[in-house]
């Protein structure tokens, strides 16, 4: 089951980078910018094209996009990525074949 | 006029937006580089090995299609009908994907074929197999040349940029990750874009909800400045809005055998491009549950998409009156400007760059898409089929590389005459969306009928298309009197109706093939433990049975359409 008690395969599994990791380093930018951005604008409540919406879009969206980078992250370490056993990929199970 | 209405749309685009775009493309490269690695055979490059997680494939099969053309052209659908948008969804999307996942990915994952034709060549033989990869190639390059223009108008609509600019850097973007890292990196990119664009959405549907007093107060709204037609907007049966079938129970008839049963069903089971992302997964279990897992977010999605539509309609000045004019108003904007208007007028620097990435990367989304299922057709189905056959997997990998360039060449070149023939496109598209309808008949009866013959599978995929062109054709020459959609609904309906009829007559006078060749193809000859998956490990779980997540979803659809009735 777990990756650690498995000799680690070599070549194919090299490159099994998590996506959750880098949609979390992504979030993480992005939250942190527009964040910010709400923090510090000095016309809080208005779009970009002048207009009052009556809420700071950045600051509320900023939030939810680092609570969605950490629950990646949580998820990323809670349960690694676990290598694929050697036999998966790439074999054709012998029943298929005419 | 026109010069006036384009610089309307402007968006006032700051140093931060500029930043967020930058960053997002950085990590677009970023997943191409790193996808590069895990690349050492041609099918790590076309299928990604077949090892990626279900929720990973799950949600590049949506995002494969959550492209600009249907942000745009939902969103429109909002704007312009209102809540029978939902009818996409819950009537087309879900049920089709659910039979997929549920029916027939057992027979695409399960015969290990590497592609929808390559089913198509083991079933019914050369014919058939060569009018449906053929097509199939062709339909996605030019489809890719369209949504690369499709972006770069975008683009120098919101920022300015001049069209070619646009073009040729989206491209050399998509054609960098795709040859870098194969289907991994395609992939890998739509599920981040999936979230950017969730992103995007999901605060332009609540900011504008508050805008206008809550969900009641958009119905308000509507029901003031639309009376004649407000009660077709703010209900999702009959549709005859959608439709144009003024006559109620026909036009419910046409959304749900149209729509929902034969156009959908098409396109969700049979599209490559679509059905390549559950080829990807690491087993039959992730397979089945890739567009299972794909429908619940597609479920929600929705509501994001028709009522940011509805809501720009009631919002944005200039598309009130263009609505209120019956769409003949010409002042620069349409429903297809639904959301730029939205993200213009709600969203403060910051998340506007945000949205604009989102933007852009659902436009190059979709063509990477359509690029990395071309690329493993025309390789797979053409060239190691037809032309240079047997030859070491190594240089079947070159071929993959070099064609997935001369994919993105053909398609700039397509994006520039698109520019200047922009209704040849338009027409285009709609025919190639005219192959899906007959190809969901063949595969249908082919996977549960053993006498088909490959003769019936080649004339009725062909004669079931020509009834779909021709039932555009007579409305188009206002024979028949329906709109568009419509229009699309009853040729669907009539191009599986001639394919099922002529396959079943053409069957019987001609010679099937030998039943031994056709183990894990047909229903009827196939051992029942080749269609079932392992379910231990990392396939283990009542949560993870297909039947319990397609039921599932289907139960959340009605519930949700029962909401909006």
């Amino acid at each position: 089951m777990s990756a650690e008690t498995q000799a680690k395969p070599a070549g194919r599994t090299a490159g099994l980078f998590d996506l959750r990791l880098i949609i979390a380093l992504l979030f993480t930018v992005f939250g942190l910018v527009v964040t910010i951005t709400g923090v510090v604008a000095k016309a809080k409540d208005v779009s970009a094209s002048g207009q009052n919406v009556g809420v700071n879009v950045n600051l509320w969206t900023g939030i939810p996009m680092l609570v969605l980078a950490a629950l990646f992250v949580l998820w990323a370490v809670l349960r690694p990525v676990r290598l694929p056993p050697p036999t998966e990929v790439g074999t054709p199970q012998p029943d298929q074949q005419q | 006029m026109q010069v006036l209405g384009a610089a309307s749309l402007r968006l006032n685009a700051g140093p931060i937006d500029y930043v967020l775009i930058a960053v997002y493309f950085v990590l677009v490269l970023g997943i191409g580089a790193l996808a590069r690695r895990s690349v050492s055979s041609s099918l790590d490059f076309f299928l990604s090995g077949r090892s990626l997680p279900a929720w990973v494939t799950g949600l590049a099969f949506i995002s494969a299609n959550l492209g600009a053309v249907e942000i745009f052209g939902m969103t429109a659908n909002g704007a312009q009908y209102g809540v029978p948008t939902v009818h996409y969804y819950w009537i087309g999307a879900i049920p089709a994907m659910v039979f997929l996942g549920l029916v027939m990915m057992p027979f695409y994952y399960g015969s290990k074929v590497r592609s929808v034709p390559e089913f198509m060549l083991r079933r019914f033989g050369k014919f058939a197999h060569l009018v449906n990869a053929i097509s199939f190639a062709l339909a996605q390059v030019l489809i890719a040349g369209v949504n690369l223009y499709a972006l770069a108008s975008v683009v120098n609509l919101l920022l300015g940029w001049p069209l070619w600019v646009s073009i040729i850097i989206a491209a050399v973007i998509v054609l960098a990750y795709t040859t870098l890292g194969g289907m991994r990196a395609a992939v890998y990119n739509e599920v981040m874009q999936f979230f950017v664009i969730v992103a995007m959405l999901v605060p332009l549907t609540l900011v504008g909800l508050k805008n206008v007093g809550g969900w009641s107060g958009l119905k308000d709204k509507i029901n003031h400045i639309n009376p004649g037609t407000a009660a077709a907007q703010l209900h999702s049966w009959p549709g005859t809005n959608i439709t144009g079938i003024s006559n109620a129970t026909l036009s419910v008839l046409g959304i749900i055998f149209g729509l929902g049963f034969v156009l959908s069903f098409g396109y969700w089971t049979t599209n490559f491009a679509e059905v390549q992302r559950a080829l990807s997964a690491r087993s039959m279990s992730a397979a089945r549950r890739t567009p299972l897992i794909g429908s619940y977010p597609k479920t929600f999605i929705v509501l994001v998409i028709f009522i940011p539509g509805m809501l720009a309609a009631v919002l944005s000045p200039e598309l009130a009156a263009y609505k209120a004019s019956g769409g003949t108003l010409k002042n620069g904007v349409t429903y297809n400007n639904a959301i730029e208007l939205l993200i213009r007028d709600l969203l403060p620097n910051g998340m506007l760059g945000v949205a604009i990435a989102g933007l852009v990367a659902a436009f190059m989304a979709g063509m990477a898409a359509n690029v990395s299922s071309f690329n493993t057709v025309f390789t797979y189905d053409i060239w190691e089929t037809y032309v240079v056959k047997n030859k070491p997997d190594a240089y079947y990998l070159r071929v993959g590389r070099l064609i997935t360039l001369i994919g993105c060449l053909v398609a700039i070149l397509t994006a520039f005459i698109a520019g200047n023939f922009n209704n040849l496109m338009d027409y285009l598209q709609t025919l190639f969306s005219f192959f899906n309808a007959p190809l969901f008949a063949t595969f249908i009866l082919g996977m549960f009928w053993k006498r088909m013959t490959p003769l019936a599978g080649g004339i009725g995929l062909i004669m079931g298309t020509v009834s779909a062109v021709t039932v555009d054709a007579l409305n188009r020459a206002h024979v028949l009197n329906l709109s568009n959609q419509g229009a699309s609904f009853l040729g669907a309906i009539a191009a599986f109706v001639v394919d099922v009829v002529l396959s079943v007559l053409i069957s019987y006078v001609s010679r099937p093939r030998p039943e031994a060749e056709l183990t894990g193809l047909v229903w009827s000859l196939t051992p029942r433990d080749a269609l079932r998956q392992a379910e231990v490990g990392q396939d283990a779980g009542w949560y993870r049975k297909p039947v319990v997540l397609g039921t599932g979803v289907l139960v959340l659809a009605a519930a949700l359409s029962i909401v909006f009735w």
